[in-house]
């Protein structure tokens, strides 16, 4: 036969075989072998063997292959070979075909790459027999025994996704509704669907996080933009391309075509908001940048270890080869980690990836299938269970970066992010999936850190090691590890969970229904969750009952005794009064439990009396005065009803400072969800500081008692948008959160890096008797540490005579600080250039000012300036790097008479904002908010900004007009002035901690409570001459004074105690600046001076920096972290901007600690256009509340929140006022 | 806990409704090869324990099944609770280092035997766990041949039977299933050596412990449609026929029957050689004289109320006069040989059992049998503390029976009746044999017409 014959005769059979399929008859719950053997004849013809006929190991399953999978069991091909050329007809006529065959490689029944939508645009006919599990088939397939199972499945989280489109939606302000109603979910014919609870949630079951229904996420560019961040058209004609995600064909021309020039579009195209280049971009990332997904409702994405899994219940249930190191994969470890099969059936390739190790349903699951989908670092904790976290691209750059600078061409850099929406990849090796494959490989030559072997998303994940505070490793004894030890990575102490260690998997704690859910619908993962630490160890007084008692557990809990292990056994069995856990992937392997119980109780052989001590210590009085012992419950201090358990047995807690997520238009790409297609728009999503050392508490939601809980740092965004004419029309913007507080998010969380030694001590949470422990109470606070503050693309300045933003760091991604380690590798050729230029920064934006700048502060898209003589002045800096707009910062976007943002006062010598984060109180109010989301209110200071005024004293401004999106209103004016007696008099700088002002005047700090800022109070006085601006970190005021650096005890605002030879001499000391334990002075002519501030009352001085004489005339200093250095920047008034790298892998080994020493060095610098006279602070990261409770920032869970006043104050003082002291 | 027992028959059992049966052969059943002895594959309690057959947490409506079986077992039947872990207990190591085992006792094939589920390894499939104690299959038997064809659309339960379902719901099959291990047989058997290094004595009543176990199953109508007329009675009765079968065996074997220079002390009333000297123990109901070991004749006690009722009087007597000839051979106190005692009421046995198993019982059989129980008791035949035992649990199960036909006239009075009587056999230590008759005098009001 010709081969033209032979394709005649094949589009004929084709033709044929297309007719007659009909749609098979969905699985019976009971047949006859027999009956169930007919329907596999055929099909066996080829399939001569495989590993489970029907996938289960329960022999009491009878199926044949066309019930599960369709096709024609009729048609054989009767031992032909492959070679034969009517194999392939008969293969046609017997399978079901697709209806792209190029999309999914046909006749290659692997897997293909990135199918995403493909499901929902192909046959539900040929998705079932792709995969009968996935969920648009397995009604049909496995329904007939599984129907409420696959009922559940489709309404949980597994499914839904509801609590990342949820908290994405609501932490950037894009929906309000904080009871979440998006999800994800499609019909058979892969259409997107509602989904409804099957109970309507009654107020018992909304108290438990039960929500009534979800509905599809509309398309991106139909969702009105969130933020209010503005975009300046050119004006003139309305260019149409401005908005091609839409393609207005607007041929006629009958709406509006002209634009006045400069004015504000609140529109953004003729078809209103959300078109245009103005969009929600967090939606967009949701549909089209792979973050957490693909999820059950598509296949893995099969590209990488780590990538490769099916969809629906074969997701899970169908193991693939993702990971080698045994721990995470268990018996599975051995199949590699190309996705690759080891099946019987002679038909599946074995060298291609994409395919199931067997065709064989399991319950034992390995962790390494978990984390196909739960890679995500901020998000979800299989990362931290394996005491991994996101790589930050500074650890071992050498290895990482290419020797010469990749200028990436658009479609090597598609290419790459297409599998990894990270854009630091298109320049990395990492980038090339070959070297990714092998990135664990290079442990033994790396210095900075360890990798681990899996790498979904194209991502890499370091290890996490004990460390001191200092970042020094530790041993198992808690010794150091010198740096220079060649085997200090094995003798560190890696910070897995200890579940890990003695075997576990995910699914040797989560049951069924944890990866079920229990039928309802839910938004919150912890609210789903049915098992809590106390089923299995017990609390401090009870043994375990082995019945689950979490949030989703059924009435009196899962029978947990009752529960098997794949392999038959029982997974749980008391015996001789000691409990044993059967591990649910190795058949070999069980673990005794501790028991809190026996660990608490003297004589027992388990006793140990840390333990006894921490879980026994008495509350009140009794407590602080260190008694403990047995008692009521309701006695302790750490009670299991008072908080959980994991938020003292935990070793560390992911936080995520912040992601940057720049759309770009004219990019076109394709819609990973719903209906698919491509649009000219993406987003790449690129982690910024990811760190191990923040350790944080708050409150969790009442659906976990409302207990004290670990609170990490959740996604905090910042966003950007390029334009088709590649104008950056806004830039790291902060969104805000639908509640007006600030998205830059938190939430508590489990963090799943439980361990028996390293947990959290006493001086964790309580001030420690060597009083050494301030800012790691400020963290655990969430007040902050000043540490993990993100300057961005600009460092801003205020000037003599000027306002200016100076440019810090590239654009491309990673947003490398120029001249820094980092910039080193990542941009060689860059760097080279930047050293040639003599560490010159090359752009800078200033604007001149009314007079010498006092203080500086950006907040969102303005930035305030207190201007002396000029009063308060701020400047709209929304188009900072708008290629297309020649005066970037403005006073004002339009005539003045439609804005006036300034505001007279006789001498504006500092503002000070109660946040520097983006919020919105007026979003923060009614019903919904108060009661459904159940929000605290803002406190009133929030609606100010705080002037001192030399002569005025203190003066407040309502400026809540800026946040709320409405362009016509912007008129701010003083709401109060407050100087009584002249107390104020020179007021020369102010601090605002909470509704307490710290304010710097002639006659030394006057503390001025507003709590209610109409009616300021004095609170107190500390005579100190010549105090010249202040650091605030919860117990203790920094004073900058004639002196050099004071200390001013503020525990009680209104009683503040000027500690005594707490004095670091400074001869000049202009402003001070404290990030964690180290205060960073400007000191004039001696240049940055870094004072060690561990011990607040005996501070000492660590260094003076002035780069070989270069730093002589530092007037204030900001702090920031970019990725994982630390960076301080320097006003110089004769100098102008100096940026100084103050740690670095090559210079600080120990840059991961919490508080590394630094090493200062000079990467960078900028003449300014005028003296440089104060720096405005970058972005607070890590401040969820302030030093009075006031909330700042979103908290994921609904009720969950920072603590108020009186509960941190609990911590450390007495109902008297006294502090007390931990050992 | 008997007295719960006891008071639970009552209720429990109210929802029995007792039909019209198939003739069983009981000479089938007792050829019925036992689950372990099968040479099929043993698959373990994971396959059965699926939510979607047996393990669901609670009954399903529309199924002819509870669905729930794995969770009663292994909640609440000390065959999955007690029976292998047990073994790790101080005394079960005991025992096992008394008798010298080698292995620890949950590894020793004798006591896994019974207290676990121990078919040869060839016959353990790749989830079977000897762990799992006394497990589906133990009773149920290899599942290898059966699953699959039990789980087709119209599978009847003679359908499983065929595939190799041990056919628990047959008396006879059950009885001989229950005793291989409650009383023990040719493979399995606990000794007076046993007993001597720690093992405690077994008390069993088939009918009483099915009750108690307690049954994963109820019988109603579309159980009974399936499988026949559940008659408890009648279990009750071909209980007691084959336990005493399986202690005659014991007699008769050449093996069994010996140990050393004594025979199988197992056979005999443990009290009588277990008391203090100065307790004399004698009664005359036996017709033996005192200083004499008796048999322990418990289920020829029962059985003789049985026989009376239901078999020929002719035969009735010949039974009563060979249990009399065997009691006295044993003693040494007829002419008879004791071999030949035993092997005639072996023999007739096999006649009894077939006419028990094919006997449908009337509330009429019920009430005489009760009635011979109570007098023979006031009469002193139930001066032994096994005969006491047997008695407790046949009055009360009759009474049960009776409760469930509306034909016991106080109900609440007769459980505090009964629950009296079963204070009195408690404990086999403390048993007093006046106390007992006492209670039986209460209980004799109960059961008037």
């Amino acid at each position: 036969m010709t081969s033209d014959a032979l394709s005649t005769a094949l589009r004929a059979i084709c033709v044929l075989c297309v007719c007659t399929f009909a749609a098979a008859e969905p699985a019976p719950a009971q047949q006859t072998v027999a009956q169930a053997d007919a329907k596999s004849t055929g099909c066996m013809s080829c399939h001569t063997a495989t590993d489970r006929h029907t996938m289960h190991q329960n022999p009491g399953v009878i199926l044949g292959c066309t019930d599960c999978h369709g096709g024609d069991a009729a048609i054989g091909g009767g031992g032909m070979k492959r070679e034969d050329p009517s194999y392939i007809a008969v293969l046609r006529k017997a399978h079901v075909l697709p209806r792209d065959e190029r999309a999914w490689k046909w006749p290659s029944s692997a897997n293909p790459e990135r199918t995403y939508t493909l499901l929902n645009r192909e046959s539900p006919e040929f998705v079932r027999f792709l995969n009968p599990g996935d969920l648009r088939a397995a009604r049909e397939a496995c329904g007939a025994c599984h129907l409420a199972i696959i009922q559940a499945t489709e309404r949980s989280l597994m499914a839904t996704s509801a609590m990342l489109w949820g908290g994405a939606a609501y932490n950037n302000g894009i929906l309000p509704y904080k009871r979440y109603i998006l999800g994800e979910a499609y019909t058979r014919d892969g259409l997107p669907a509602s989904i409804v609870n099957p109970v309507k949630p009654d107020p018992f079951l909304a108290s438990k996080g039960i929500l009534p229904s979800l509905t599809a996420l509309p398309s991106w560019e139909t969702i009105p933009p969130a933020d209010v961040f503005r975009v300046f058209e050119r004006g003139g004609r309305v260019i149409s391309s401005q908005f091609p995600e839409v393609g207005l064909p607007n041929g006629s021309g009958v709406l509006q075509k002209l634009d006045e020039p400069g004015r504000p579009d609140i529109r953004q195209s003729n078809r209103g908001p959300g078109t245009g280049s103005r969009i929600a971009v967090p939606a967009i990332n949701i549909t089209k940048t792979r973050l957490n997904d693909p999820h059950l409702w598509f296949l893995g994405t099969g590209e990488q270890p780590g990538d490769y899994r099916s969809s629906g219940c074969s997701a899970c249930h169908a193991v693939y080869a993702n990971d080698r190191d045994p721990s995470h994969s268990g018996v599975y470890a051995r199949f590699g980690h190309d996705g690759a099969s080891a099946t019987r059936d002679p038909t599946i390739a074995k060298n291609e990836s994409g395919h199931p190790i067997r065709h064989e349903f399991t319950r034992a699951i390995p962790s390494s299938q978990c984390m196909v989908c739960h890679m995500h670092q901020p998000n979800v904790f299989v990362n931290s269970f394996y005491g991994t976290i996101m790589w930050d691209y500074e650890s071992d750059a050498p290895a990482m970066w290419p020797k010469k600078q990749k200028y990436p061409t658009d479609a090597e850099a598609r290419a790459i992010l297409e599998r990894n929406p990270e854009e630091a990849a298109i320049r990395g090796n990492w980038g090339d999936p070959q070297f990714l494959k092998d990135v664990s490989k290079l442990n033994p030559q790396l210095t900075d850190t360890q990798f681990a072997d899996y790498h979904g998303h194209g991502w890499n994940f370091r290890w996490v090691f004990k460390r001191d505070r200092k970042g020094a490793l530790l041993d198992k004894a808690g010794n150091v590890v010198p740096d220079s030890d060649p085997q200090k990575f094995s003798k560190a102490v890696h910070l897995t969970s200890i579940h890990l260690d003695v075997g576990f998997h995910c699914v040797d704690c989560h049951f069924s229904q944890d990866m079920h859910g229990n039928g309802h619908i839910y938004g919150e993962v912890a609210a789903a969750v049915e098992i809590d630490c106390a089923d299995c160890h017990g609390t401090a007084d009870k043994y375990p009952t082995l019945r689950t008692s979490g949030p989703a557990s059924r009435p009196g809990g899962l029978d947990m005794a009752l529960l098997r292990t794949q392999d038959g056994r029982r997974r749980f069995e008391w015996r001789g009064g000691k409990l044993y856990q059967r591990s649910a992937l190795d058949p070999t392997r069980e673990w005794e439990m501790t028991l809190v119980k026996d660990t608490v109780t003297p004589g027992n052989a388990k006793y140990n009396e840390k333990a006894a001590r921490a879980k026994l210590m008495h509350s009140g009085a009794e407590g602080r005065d260190g008694k403990w012992g047995a008692g009521p419950a309701e006695n302790m201090a750490h009670g299991n009803d008072k908080m959980t358990c994991f938020t003292c047995h935990l070793s560390w807690t992911t936080s995520c400072a912040g992601c940057h997520l720049p759309i770009q238009a004219n990019w076109k790409t394709a819609r990973n969800h719903y209906e698919g297609g491509e649009t000219r728009n993406y987003a790449t999503y690129n982690p910024q500081v990811a760190r191990d050392d923040a350790f944080q508490l708050g409150r969790h939601g009442p659906v976990k008692g409302a207990r004290i809980a670990p609170v990490r740092s959740s996604s905090a965004l910042v966003l950007s948008s390029t334009n088709s004419n590649r104008e950056r029309i806004y830039i790291q913007q902060a969104p805000v959160s639908a509640s007006g507080f600030s998205s830059q998010a938190f939430a508590p969380h489990y963090p799943h890096t439980e361990r028996k030694t390293e947990t959290k001590g006493c001086p964790d949470c309580h001030v420690s008797a060597a009083n050494d422990n301030n800012a790691i109470m400020a963290q655990l606070l969430l007040q902050g540490t000043n540490f993990v503050n993100f300057v961005g693309f600009n460092a801003w300045l205020g000037e003599e005579r000027h306002v200016e933003a100076v440019q810090v760091t590239e654009w491309d991604e990673p947003q490398a600080v120029i001249g820094s380690y980092l910039h080193r590798y990542a941009y060689p050729d860059f760097f080279a250039a930047h050293e040639k230029r003599a560490l010159e920064l090359p752009e800078a934006h200033d604007h001149a000012s009314g007079g010498t700048v006092g203080c500086v502060a950006l907040r969102g898209e303005y930035l305030y300036a207190a201007e002396g003589r000029a009063g308060l002045r701020v400047y709209d800096v929304a188009s900072i790097a708008n290629k297309g707009v020649s005066q970037r910062i403005v006073t004002a976007p339009f005539s003045p008479l439609g804005h006036d943002t300034h505001v007279a006062s006789k001498d504006a010598a500092c503002v000070a904002l109660p946040t520097n984060q983006p919020i919105n109180p007026q979003r923060n109010q009614g019903s919904l908010m108060r009661e459904v989301n159940e929000e605290q209110p803002f406190h009133p200071i929030y609606h100010y900004a705080a002037v001192a005024d030399r002569e005025e004293g203190l003066i407040l401004v309502n400026v809540d007009t800026l946040a709320d999106g409405e362009p016509r209103n912007n008129f701010l004016a003083r709401a109060l002035q407050w100087n009584p007696g002249g107390i104020l008099d020179g007021a020369s700088h102010v601090t605002l901690g909470g509704h307490y002002a710290y304010v710097t005047a002639t006659t030394g700090i006057v503390i001025v409570d507003l709590d209610d800022p109409m009616k300021p109070r004095l609170a107190a006085k500390v005579a100190l001459a010549g105090a010249r601006a202040t650091a605030l970190q919860l117990r203790y005021l920094f004073v900058a004074s004639a002196a050099g650096l004071e200390v001013v005890d503020v525990t009680l605002p209104e009683k503040p105690r000027l500690v005594e030879g707490a004095r670091v001499a400074l001869s000049d000391a202009r402003r001070v600046y404290v990030a964690r334990t180290y205060a960073y002075v400007a000191a004039g002519k001696d240049g940055l001076a870094i004072v060690d501030v561990e011990r607040p009352e005996s501070p000492r001085l660590y260094a003076k920096y002035d780069a070989e004489g270069r730093i002589n005339d530092a007037r204030d200093v900001i702090v920031g972290s970019t990725n994982a250095s630390l960076f301080a920047y320097v006003a110089d008034g004769r100098n102008g901007l100096e940026v100084i790298q103050l740690t670095a892998p090559d210079t600080q080994p120990r840059f991961y600690g919490f508080s590394p020493e630094p090493r200062p060095k000079l990467i960078a610098r900028r003449a300014t256009a005028s003296a440089a006279t104060a720096l405005a602070k970058g972005l607070d990261r890590d401040r969820a509340v302030d030093e009075t409770g006031g909330q700042i920032a979103v908290f994921g869970r609904i009720g969950a929140r920072p603590f108020t006043s009186q509960e941190m104050r609990k911590l450390y003082l007495t109902p008297e006022g006294a502090v007390w002291t931990v050992k | 806990m008997a007295a719960r027992m006891a008071a639970g028959l009552l209720r429990g059992l109210l929802r029995l409704v007792p039909r019209a049966s198939g003739l069983l052969f009981a000479a089938a059943a007792l050829a019925q090869t036992l689950p372990y002895e099968t040479r099929s594959t043993n698959l373990g309690v994971v396959n059965c324990a699926s939510s979607l057959c047996h393990g669901s947490t609670s009954p399903w409506k529309d199924s002819n099944i509870l669905q729930n079986e794995y969770i009663t077992w292994s909640r609440v039947d000390k065959h999955a609770t007690r029976a292998y872990p047990v073994l790790f207990e101080e005394r079960s190591r005991r025992i096992a280092r008394n008798l010298g085992l080698k292995e620890p006792a949950h590894e020793a094939k004798l006591c896994l035997d019974c207290h676990a589920y121990d078919p040869p390894p060839q016959w353990r499939g790749e989830r079977f766990k000897v762990s799992d104690g006394v497990s589906c299959e133990a009773c149920h038997g290899p599942a290898e041949g059966w699953i699959r064809s039990h789980v087709a659309p119209n599978a009847t339960h003679s359908d499983n039977v065929a595939h190799g379902l041990y056919p628990t719901d047959e008396p006879v099959a059950q009885a001989k299933l229950c005793l291989s291990c409650h009383f023990g047989n040719k493979d399995k058997f606990v000794t007076h050596r046993m007993m001597g290094a720690g093992h405690p004595r077994l008390a069993f009543e088939l009918d009483t412990f099915v009750q108690t176990q307690p049954p994963h199953f109820v019988v109603d109508a579309d159980w009974q449609k399936r499988k026949g007329a559940w008659d408890p009675t009648r279990v009750w009765a071909v209980g007691q026929a084959l336990a005493a079968a399986e202690l005659l065996d014991v007699l008769i074997d050449p093996k069994r029957s010996r140990d050393g220079f004594f025979p199988e002390l197992v056979v005999f009333d443990c009290h009588a050689c277990h008391h203090p000297m100065s307790d004399v123990r004698w009664s005359p109901r036996t017709g033996t004289s005192p200083g004499r070991i008796r048999l322990n004749d418990s289920n020829l006690l029962m059985l003789r109320q049985i026989v009376r009722r239901v078999l020929p009087a002719s035969e009735a007597r010949d039974f009563e006069a060979r249990a009399g000839d065997l009691q006295k051979a044993v003693a040494g106190d007829g002419s008879g040989d004791t071999l030949q005692a035993a092997r005639a009421m072996r023999t007739m046995l096999e006649s009894v059992t077939r006419q028990l198993a094919a006997r449908r019982f009337q509330a009429g059989d019920l009430r005489a049998m009760l009635s011979g129980l109570v007098d023979d008791g006031l009469a002193g035949a139930y001066h032994d503390y096994s005969g006491a035992e047997q008695a407790t649990m046949a009055i009360a199960s009759l009474m049960s029976f009776l409760a469930k036909h509306g034909e016991l006239a106080d109900v609440r009075r007769a459980n505090a009746a009964l629950d009296y009587l079963y204070e009195t056999v408690k404990d086999d230590e403390k048993y007093r044999p006046e106390r007992f008759r006492a209670a039986l005098e209460q209980v004799a009001r109960m059961v008037g017409p």
